[in-house]
């Protein structure tokens, strides 16, 4: 949304807030420092005056001390010009007197003498005993205990100073004329020859009265001093002694102190002074000075240090007067401030308008400028070059800019203006061409239609002809079938009478003695087993092709077709020296399931094959095997030959029936062709497929691979642990008696078979019923248990035999499972049933052995 | 102040029994007279007189005649041994002793070896004498000291021709007051003779030659007198901390008073030299450290403290305005230290040396005489000191006060 003020205004309006904001800044932050500043400067006025009022009173107190001096020192020459003047008078006693009347009277006399304030003459003998004393009472008695600052008896010890010395000066705690002890200074003297010391005392207090006046006067001083000492107009200096109480105050009369008072508190303002003092700070108060009369005044007190009268000195300020300064300083800075600020905006004013002026004038030229108008353009120009040059910098690159920019868009409208003719001229030119293309398609969709429907007619003879082909194919696939058929039920009326032929001729060569007939019964023999076998290949395949040859499913070992295979032709290789050998893989099954015959002939063609077509070398035979599962196997029989191999282009129709590699009229072999045919046909009937491989010249490989079951293979395929299979009989499971639970025969006897070479004693069962059954009847150490049987499955016959169910002998037997579930659900389901073990197949014999034999012993209590 | 450096030997010979004791066992061979006990008993009960040592007793006559001669032995020059043999002149003046020394007597030398020459050569006395060539004086230097106390043990224990020796101060009397020899020692002007280790008792030395002064209450009733006037918290005091030097400085009392007022002692040592400048210096160092830790300073006896080197010693504490106490008396309070309380005049105490030798010269062993005087302690205060450091005297201090000083040091 647009601004409703002008740059012009908006500028001046920030400017204005700026300044106005700086200023109150300013005013802030110069008020804050300056306050501080004055504040600490009168802070420290204060102190100086407050240094000027100590040493006013250290003044005050060195003249004090002087005072004293002088008062004590004229007092001491007082009383001892008196104790001389007592010992001139003992002198006169002893000159006209004997002494001991002498001492009398001069005691009397002594203790005549009317002391006058606290003054009074005592005596007392070399041994302390009082003899003058004012009070009665006090003579006789031994004077001892009255010390003297040196913590020394001092009538004992001015006895001996005075004589060694003749004279001495002391003060002591003592009893003059009141009772309570107070501090005299006495001058003590010695009259040696009526031994006794005199003394004559005065009461310091007395002294300290005689220079009251002088003392007055000295802190009548003091306070002129503090008067004299520039405290502002309302500041004044007081002092407080240590305990707060008001000891000089220049507006309290003496016994006014009680005025000073915090109304609030009720409390000595002198100890909120002192406490504020403790905190280094001055004390704000408000109390009623006499000369304010008796309005309440704010005041500020600033409280000194200690002097060595322990005073304080304190100086009161009003509040108001300490605030001034500040104020007025804030003031002068606000006027300082206001003018700054108006003169700030006048200017700002000025420049502003005249900065925005060419901005104006920019914004006035670009909203009118219109580039249709060649002679605003033009006059626009113009303007734009003189602000270019006139206006400031920024502007006037602005201007230039924008004069850049209209030179630019006046080129840009004209070269719009010829694009936009030109477009109008190829849209008209569109517009025909899009008539002419319509009437294209128009005439192209007519041709389509017409060639679709042609098609449709094409596609509708199509089906017809593929409808014929079916029917054709069907009624083929019928006569094959009808002749498969034919040919396979005319098996037996084929074979019975060549077979009779055959047979005839065999008797016939047997019966034969005439040596001339012999080459030809030879012949007919040859030419009736070679017709029976192309009889038999016909009639296989036919029948195979009818779908009526089913394998017949016999265990056998899986090298027996091979061997047999082997004598067969073994004296047909040896008469054309070739080697015919036969290997045989060290791990096949012992036993295999599948059509022993299909296998025999698969391998009896291939050898004739291979040994019709190898001119050198040989042919070699092999027999494998691989394990698929715990009771499969694949079978693999390879025949090698090094004959002339098959050209690859001639591998496709191989095993084409009726097909021979050479079809020309001077073939070397002989045959139907029908060999590899069935072969793989028959190979196909098993499951299994037969493949080769050759190279031209060097020889070729047939391979016949099938699936069969194998009961030996269970055993074969039992993974055995590398190095740690066992093999004979084990110390763990001599004598133990293993109960096998498993339906599948085959692999129950492989167990069965196994465990009883471990020498173990077994038993087999092939169901859960049985097994119970069983267990009732004999005891056992161990069960291996087969989950999924007909009936009563692995984990209920296991729950059963936990449950004592049908009376077995020992519910708490080891039970191991031996399932191919290997899933975790079906372990717990296993434990959960209260098997002891669960392992899958195919099942290490190593672990099985390691389960059973600490199975057994755990429950032999071993 | 010097230290002594040579202890008593570890080897105390047997004290050989006194002639009255031998006399009393030839009576007793005569004991089987009736008339012999009764003689033997007034023989003891006469002749035991002389064993007290609290009778007073006039001069008498030396027996087997002649002249007491008398020696004296100091570790160095120092104002007080001469104060103080002049003090024992005089109280042997005042107990007969000896006559009054005429005007040319020394009167304000603070020299002891002058003073000891005058009056071997001047003193009139009918019993005593003082040995001219019986004067040894260490001269505060160590390497001097073992030679001079040789030389005396010599002369005393060969040569024999003296009667007592005095001993001027602790070094002087940690060396005689020894059983290296049997000369009668009369041992002065120590500040703690039982903290220096001369002897063990305070009434009496426990050693029949040996006779020292003792004022056990001396610097406790300062140290007093001290606190009860400024009541400072932190008392400075500066000293050489040696078994002796802390005598000098009576640590040990000091050390007691604070513990029993409950201020303490911030102290500073400076060790002894044998150059005084060096000494000066360090005693001015520990001026410098304590003014800047403590409210009251108690300048205790040292070589470096004399009336000259006071006020540069106690300047730091008067720009701090903190009090300041001597030990030494009113010599040092003239100078500028604020107060002091010692011993003033010598008159009490040499007439107690006086009486104490004239005590042994009657016949008593010096080992038998009570050691106990306590000087008469006068006060000094100088009250401008008072005006600098804002010190008010109390009025009983300044009328207890027998020198009252107003002025700076010159």
């Amino acid at each position: 949304m647009r601004s409703p003020l002008s740059i012009q205004a908006r500028s001046f309006l920030f400017i204005g807030l700026l300044t106005a904001f700086s200023s109150l800044a300013l005013i802030w932050g110069v008020r804050s420092v300056l306050s501080e500043r004055i504040l600490a400067m009168q802070e420290d006025r204060a102190r100086g005056l407050l240094r000027l009022a100590n040493l006013a009173i250290e003044n005050y107190s060195d003249r004090l001390i002087d005072v004293q001096t002088r008062s004590l020192a004229d007092l001491k020459d007082d009383l001892r010009d008196r104790g001389e003047l007592a010992l001139s008078v003992a002198r006169e006693f002893k000159v006209v007197l004997p002494l001991p009347q002498a001492r009398k009277a001069f005691l009397d006399w002594l203790g005549g003498i009317d002391g006058v304030r606290g003054r009074h003459a005592l005596a007392y003998s070399l041994d302390l005993t009082g003899l003058v004393h004012p009070d009665p009472g006090m003579i006789g008695r031994v004077w001892t205990g009255y010390l003297d600052p040196r913590g020394k008896d001092a009538l004992a010890f001015m006895r001996d100073l005075v004589l060694a010395h003749g004279h001495g000066f002391d003060s002591f705690d003592w009893t003059g004329r009141r009772d309570s002890p107070r501090k005299h200074v006495a001058s003590f003297h010695l009259e040696r020859d009526m031994g006794l010391v005199l003394a004559l005392a005065e009461d310091i207090e007395e002294l300290d009265r005689d220079i009251t006046a002088e003392k007055a006067a000295l802190l009548e001083g003091l306070k002129r001093e503090f008067l004299s000492i520039g405290s502002g107009a309302s500041g004044y200096i007081f002092v407080l002694d240590h305990a707060g109480a008001v000891v000089l105050h220049p507006f309290l009369a003496p016994g006014q102190e009680g005025a000073f008072v915090n109304e609030a508190t009720g409390r000595s303002l002198g100890l909120d002074l002192l406490d504020a003092a403790r905190t280094g700070r001055p004390a704000i108060f408000s109390w009623r000075p006499p000369q304010s009369g008796g309005a309440l005044t704010e005041t500020v007190g600033f409280i000194g240090e200690a002097n060595p009268l322990h005073w304080h000195p304190c100086l009161a300020v009003a509040a108001s007067e300490l605030a001034g300064p500040v104020q007025a300083l804030i003031r002068r800075i606000m006027l300082i401030v206001a003018g700054v600020l108006v003169l700030s905006l006048a200017v700002a004013w000025i420049l502003v308008r005249r900065e925005s002026a060419p901005l104006a004038a920019l914004a006035r030229l670009v909203q009118g400028f219109d580039p249709r108008v060649p002679a605003q353009s033009g006059t626009a120009r113009e303007e734009l070059k003189s602000l270019e040059t006139q206006a400031g910098q920024e502007v006037g690159a602005v201007a230039q800019s924008l004069s850049g920019m209209l030179a630019v868009l006046e080129e840009a409208y004209g070269e719009l203006t010829q694009a936009v003719q030109a477009k109008e001229r190829a849209v008209q030119a569109l517009a025909l061409a899009n008539q002419e293309l319509e009437s294209q398609v128009l005439a192209r969709t007519r041709e389509l239609a017409l060639a679709n429907s042609e098609l449709k007619a094409k596609v509708r003879e199509l089906e017809c002809a593929q409808e014929a082909l079916l029917l054709a194919k069907s009624g083929a696939e019928t006569a094959n079938r009808a002749k498969s058929m034919f040919l396979a039920n005319m098996s037996h009326e084929i074979r019975t009478p060549l077979g009779a032929i055959v047979g005839m001729i065999d008797v016939l060569g047997s019966a034969v003695r005439d040596p001339a007939l012999e080459v030809p019964v030879r012949l007919m023999a040859e030419a009736g087993q070679t017709l029976s076998r192309i009889v038999d290949d016909i009639l296989d395949f036919t029948k195979i092709e009818a779908g009526k040859h089913a394998p017949t499913i016999t265990d056998f070992d899986p090298a027996e077709p091979a061997q047999s295979v082997l004598g067969l032709f073994g004296v047909q290789a040896r008469d054309k020296g070739l080697t015919l050998e036969l290997a045989l893989a060290p791990d096949l099954p012992a036993v295999v399931s599948t059509d022993f015959g299909w296998v025999r002939q698969i391998l009896t063609n291939l050898v004739s094959n291979a040994i019709k077509f190898t001119g050198e070398g040989g042919v070699f035979l092999e027999v494998a095997s691989q394990a698929t599962g715990p009771c499969s196997a694949r079978l693999t029989y390879l025949v090698r030959d090094t004959g002339c191999g098959i050209p690859p282009e001639r591998s496709a129709e191989l095993f084409q029936p009726f097909h021979q590699l050479d079809q020309s009229y001077s073939k070397r072999h002989q045959g139907t062709g029908l060999g590899l045919a069935i072969s793989r046909r028959l190979a196909e009937k098993l499951e299994g497929e037969l493949t080769f491989a050759s190279i031209p010249g060097q020889g070729s490989i047939f391979a016949l691979t099938i699936p069969c079951q194998c009961p030996d293979v269970v055993l074969a395929l039992l993974e055995p642990e590398e190095g740690a299979a066992h093999t004979g009989p084990h110390i763990g499971l001599a004598g133990r008696r293993i109960l096998v639970v498993e339906d599948h025969t085959l692999f129950g006897l492989s167990m069965e078979q196994w465990l009883q070479a471990m020498g173990a004693v077994t038993g087999r069962v092939e169901s859960g019923e049985a097994a119970l059954d069983l267990l009732a009847r004999e005891p056992f150490d161990a069960v291996l248990m087969d989950i999924q049987m007909p009936g009563q499955n692995g984990f209920d016959t296991t729950s059963a035999i936990r449950a004592g169910a049908g009376g077995c002998l020992c519910p708490d037997i080891p039970v191991v499972a031996l399932t191919a579930y290997a899933e975790p659900r079906d372990r717990i389901r296993a434990m959960a049933a209260g098997m002891n073990e669960y392992l899958t197949k195919p099942v290490a014999l190593d672990r099985l052995l390691a389960v059973l034999t600490l199975l057994c012993a755990r429950s032999g209590g071993e | 102040m010097p230290t002594p450096s040579v202890h008593c030997p570890a080897v105390t010979p047997a004290p050989r029994p006194g002639r009255f004791v031998r006399f009393g066992r030839a009576l007793a061979a005569l004991a089987a007279l009736p008339v012999v006990p009764v003689l033997i008993l007034v023989l003891i009960l006469a002749l035991a007189a002389p064993l007290s040592a609290e009778v007073p007793s006039p001069p008498k006559a030396r027996p087997g005649g002649g002249k007491w001669r008398l020696g004296c032995m100091q570790g160095g020059q120092y104002p007080y041994y001469a104060f103080a043999l002049r003090g024992l002149v005089a109280g042997l003046v005042q107990t007969g002793w000896m006559q009054a020394p005429g005007p040319d007597f020394p009167a304000t030398t603070e020299s002891t070896a002058e003073l000891w020459a005058w009056l071997a050569a001047n003193s009139q006395s009918t019993y005593i004498s003082f040995a001219a060539d019986a004067f040894w004086d260490a001269k505060w230097e160590a390497e001097t000291q073992p030679k001079v106390k040789a030389a005396v043990l010599t002369r005393l224990n060969q040569t024999q021709d003296l009667d007592a020796v005095l001993a001027l101060g602790t070094w002087a009397g940690l060396a005689l007051a020894t059983t290296a020899h049997r000369t009668p020692v009369f041992v002065f002007q120590t500040s703690d003779p039982v903290a220096a280790g001369i002897v063990t008792g305070v009434r009496r030395s426990g050693l029949d030659h040996v006779f020292v002064h003792t004022d056990p209450e001396r610097h406790k009733r300062q140290l007093r007198l001290f606190h009860d006037l400024v009541g400072f918290k932190h008392l400075g005091i500066a000293y050489d901390d040696t078994v002796v030097g802390r005598a000098y400085a009576a640590v040990a009392d000091a050390e007691a008073v604070a513990a029993e007022r409950g201020f303490t002692l911030e102290r500073c040592q400076a060790a002894r030299n044998d150059d005084v400048q060096k000494v000066l210096a360090a005693y001015l160092a520990c001026s410098q450290d304590l003014a800047q830790r403590v409210d009251a300073m108690y300048l205790t006896h040292t070589w470096a403290l004399s009336p000259e080197t006071t006020p540069e010693l106690i300047a730091p504490f008067l720009e701090r305005r903190i009090p300041t106490f001597a030990q030494g008396g009113a010599r040092f309070v003239q100078k500028g230290v604020l107060l002091s309380m010692a011993q003033s005049d010598f008159t009490a105490l040499g007439l107690f040396y006086a009486q104490s030798l004239g005590r042994f010269m009657n016949g008593v062993r010096p080992g038998d005489l009570d050691q106990v005087f306590e000087d008469i302690p006068h006060i000094a205060i100088n009250i401008r000191t008072a005006k600098r450091v804002g010190f008010s005297p109390p009025l009983d201090l300044l009328s207890a006060a027998e020198d009252i000083y107003d002025q700076d040091a010159p």
